[in-house]
């Protein structure tokens, strides 16, 4: 056992470090750094120069244009991205079905599809819930029908992530209404573009629009852009869901708004004294330290384990995911009355809002999200629980 | 970075685990329990044999020349089998002996130690203590109370903390036997059915030459920190245990037609409690592989690991009981005696709250805002 980095992981590490203090456009960083929202441009930007360093997407095979890099590296990558200021990779296409692709998808599809995710030209959404089916995933019903070489696809989708900026979009369909709900998905690939697509945006309580409706009315896909065979989507979404764990704790970014949290704290008074004199306030960060802590080297267990297991990935959503929404909660609490206003403005709006609160409390309401999302946190347990007990 | 056991650690996890399960099973510790004694000699011997207190000595005093995953390893399996043995105890002394001993005495005690012909146990929990040594030429005196001494019936000799003149905090560590002059020992019995004693010490004789084993309070904080290393690892064994108990009780016991683990309420929160587990099971190591390293953050590291530890045995204790229903409060089964054994874990070494303030003391000073 030794818990501390190999020589070759430290300079490894510091090799992304001194990348990104060189690399990553100031102004972005510290816009990102100071709670300002992450715009589709601050991702499509960074990718670019990510690509251009050869770092597109680090865990990639050699052959598919990545560096092969264990979980550990990728998890070193993301910190020092996180904590500089850099914006997310765009999961969907990066780590969500560029994966896919490699393991399910044809040669051409491969030759089609890899290269602009890499280079992040294309904008890549997921297709996969519905409002009939949320949490109970397999119960979905949007159709699609052969006609010729051509699927006719008709249906609604819904909490679809930033669709409103994407190129493609990658959906779960039902070729098969006759057998068992899990055996009649198949997964297809389809360009936003094509003639019968509507996106409709769902404004959120955080006040922006991250999330769309999708209709699909008569929308025309080659049969030649279902990736693997048809009704083995929901093989594909399985895969998926055991292949997206490196990050499924989301530790960068509770280090990186736990830093927040950190500074913030030091500027704030309490009953005009300075917060961090305040004996419970400090308990509270020690206790939220802590979980960070445990937290990441839970995450750095599995993560450079030889053999996954399947339950951990899950307690590690659920923690990461509480970890996160506490350290937002103490940070709006941190700044006490100044967290309340969501809207600033008209006027000059630099007299209230100033780097040190912008977001917070935006943030708050926006992490929400992550107990919900990607399998609730009660999905989560049900899949501990199958495992562990099995009944 | 890895956080696997080599292969000799892993052949000593499973030897014990084998011979704890063979000679220490529920039926028998139970008879132990309520015997004269409290603890199995008999088994004390066989663990000596299969070298568990040797573990902790160095290989050029005789011993195996673990360290702290070794104590770890060995904790988490007495733990997860309840012993009654002063394992625990005697691994910390014997560490703390093996680190800090002068060498003529450590080459002394070895032999026996490493035998285990010879149990030493510490009497201490946190460097603040009420004993006093006085210095009178080249002796101490040591006077003073120390209150519920695990394995203190079981003890051949004591190592013990204590104060010299203008110290608050101890800042020297004697051995000395446990039948010394002027030594009372008033014996109880935990709650977790763990004999212990109070120990009333007047002007009891220590020569610096044969009991000093160190003047420095930063190595009775780090033997301390040992000793809550040793509790954690002992506290995962029983959580670990608790939940595969409470598994197996959920899918045999049947009401409204069927086992009852098949309802969410409890499998819930049993996925609750297997959380709180990996937290306790990545931070036990996490100290273990820091006890060495720097000061500073150890001390910080030890801290965090007995919140996380005394949170856990008081949520999964609590728990595995409410999940057995009414046969979990009752004296015939393992899960209530995992119970006293994790209320007894949150108390010994210090609350949650002691040690969250450790910690904030030290990551969080106020005087970091000025």
């Amino acid at each position: 056992m030794n818990i501390e980095l190999a020589p070759e992981d430290l300079a490894f590490r510091d090799h992304i470090r001194a990348f990104v203090a060189e690399q990553l456009p100031a102004a972005m960083a510290q816009r990102l750094l100071n709670g300002g929202k992450i715009e589709p441009s601050d991702i499509r930007t960074w990718q670019g120069i990510l690509y251009k360093a050869g770092l597109g997407a680090i865990y990639w095979p050699a052959a598919f244009g990545g560096q092969d890099a264990a979980p550990v590296r990728q998890y070193l990558f993301e910190l020092e991205c996180a904590l500089a200021g850099a914006p997310p990779q765009l999961s969907f296409g990066v780590r969500m079905l560029a994966p896919v692709l490699m393991r399910f998808g044809t040669t051409e599809q491969q030759r089609t599809f890899l290269p602009s995710i890499l280079t992040g030209e294309t904008w890549w959404c997921q297709g996969y819930s519905e409002p009939g089916a949320g949490s109970d995933l397999a119960s979905l019903r949007t159709a699609a029908v052969l006609d010729g070489d051509h699927y006719v696809i008709n249906g609604q989708k819904c909490w679809n992530t930033l669709g409103q900026y994407a190129d493609w979009i990658f959906c779960l369909v039902r070729t098969d209404f006759t057998v068992k709900a899990q055996r009649g998905i198949s997964l297809v690939l389809i360009d936003m573009k094509t003639p019968g697509i509507t996106v409709r945006p769902t404004v959120l309580l955080d006040g922006t629009p991250e999330v769309n409706d999708i209709y699909f009315d008569n929308v025309r896909v080659p049969v030649s852009q279902r990736v693997g065979a048809e009704n083995e989507g929901w093989t594909i979404a399985k895969f998926l869901l055991v292949h997206e764990r490196t990050n499924i704790a989301g530790v960068p970014w509770s280090k990186r708004d736990f830093a927040r949290l950190l500074g913030i704290a030091q500027a704030a008074t309490r009953d005009g004294r300075p917060l961090m004199e305040d004996a419970s306030f400090r308990a509270k960060l020690a206790r939220l330290e802590i979980d960070l802590e445990v937290l990441e080297h839970t995450n750095l267990r599995m993560l450079s384990a030889a053999k996954p297991d399947m339950t951990t990935p899950s307690i590690l959503k659920i923690r990461g995911s509480e970890v996160r929404q506490a350290i937002s909660a103490l940070t709006m609490e941190a700044l006490g009355r100044q967290a309340l206003p969501l809207v600033v403005g008209p006027g000059d709006a630099a007299l209230t809002e100033d780097a040190l609160t912008r977001g917070v409390t935006a943030s708050y309401l926006n992490l929400r999200k992550l107990s919900i999302f990607g399998g609730s946190n009660e999905i989560q347990r049900n899949i501990v629980a199958q495992s562990m007990i099995g009944l | 970075m890895n956080f696997d056991f080599t292969e000799e650690q892993t052949l000593l996890a499973d030897a014990l685990h084998r011979c704890l399960s063979e000679q220490a099973d529920f039926a028998t510790r139970k008879r132990t329990l309520h015997s004269d004694t409290g603890w199995s000699r008999a088994l004390w011997t066989v663990l000596a044999e299969l070298g568990v207190p040797a573990t902790m000595l160095a290989d050029t005093d005789g011993g195996l020349g673990g360290g702290a995953i070794e104590l770890a390893l060995i904790a988490r399996a007495t733990g997860a089998a309840l012993c009654l043995e002063p394992i625990g105890s005697s691994l910390v002394a014997n560490l703390t002996l093996a680190r800090l001993a002068p060498a003529g005495l450590r080459t002394r005690l070895a032999p026996s130690l490493a035998a285990g012909t010879r149990i030493a146990v510490p009497t201490f929990e946190s460097p603040y203590t009420v004993l006093q040594a006085t210095r009178h030429d080249a002796a101490y005196r040591l006077s003073g109370t120390a209150r519920v001494v695990y394995h203190a019936p079981c003890a051949d000799q004591f190592l013990l903390a204590a104060c010299t003149a203008g110290s608050t905090i101890a800042d020297t560590l004697f051995l000395i036997p446990a039948n010394a002059a002027g030594l009372l020992a008033v014996p109880c019995t935990s709650v977790d059915g763990q004999r212990a004693a109070d120990l009333h010490l007047t002007d009891v004789q220590a020569t610096t030459a044969d009991t000093l084993i160190s003047h420095d309070a930063a190595a009775v904080q780090w033997s301390v920190d040992v000793g809550i290393l040793a509790l954690a690892a002992e506290t995962l064994g029983s959580v670990e245990r608790s939940i595969a108990l409470t598994i197996d009780y959920l899918k045999t016991r049947n009401q409204f037609g069927g086992p009852i683990g098949r309802f969410q309420a409890l499998q819930h929160r049993v996925v609750g409690c297997l959380a709180k587990v990996e937290e306790l099971h990545t931070m036990v190591f996490v100290a273990a592989a820091r006890l060495d390293g720097e000061p500073m953050l150890r001390r910080t590291t030890i801290a965090a690991l007995k919140v996380i530890a005394c949170e856990t045995a008081q949520h999964v204790g609590e728990e595995v009981v409410q999940l057995h229903g009414g046969m979990g409060v009752t004296e015939e089964m393992e899960i209530s005696h995992h119970f006293r054994r994790l209320v007894a874990a949150g108390i010994r070494f210090g609350s949650r709250d002691q040690h969250l303030a450790a910690y904030t003391a030290l990551r969080f000073p106020p005087s970091q805002s000025a």
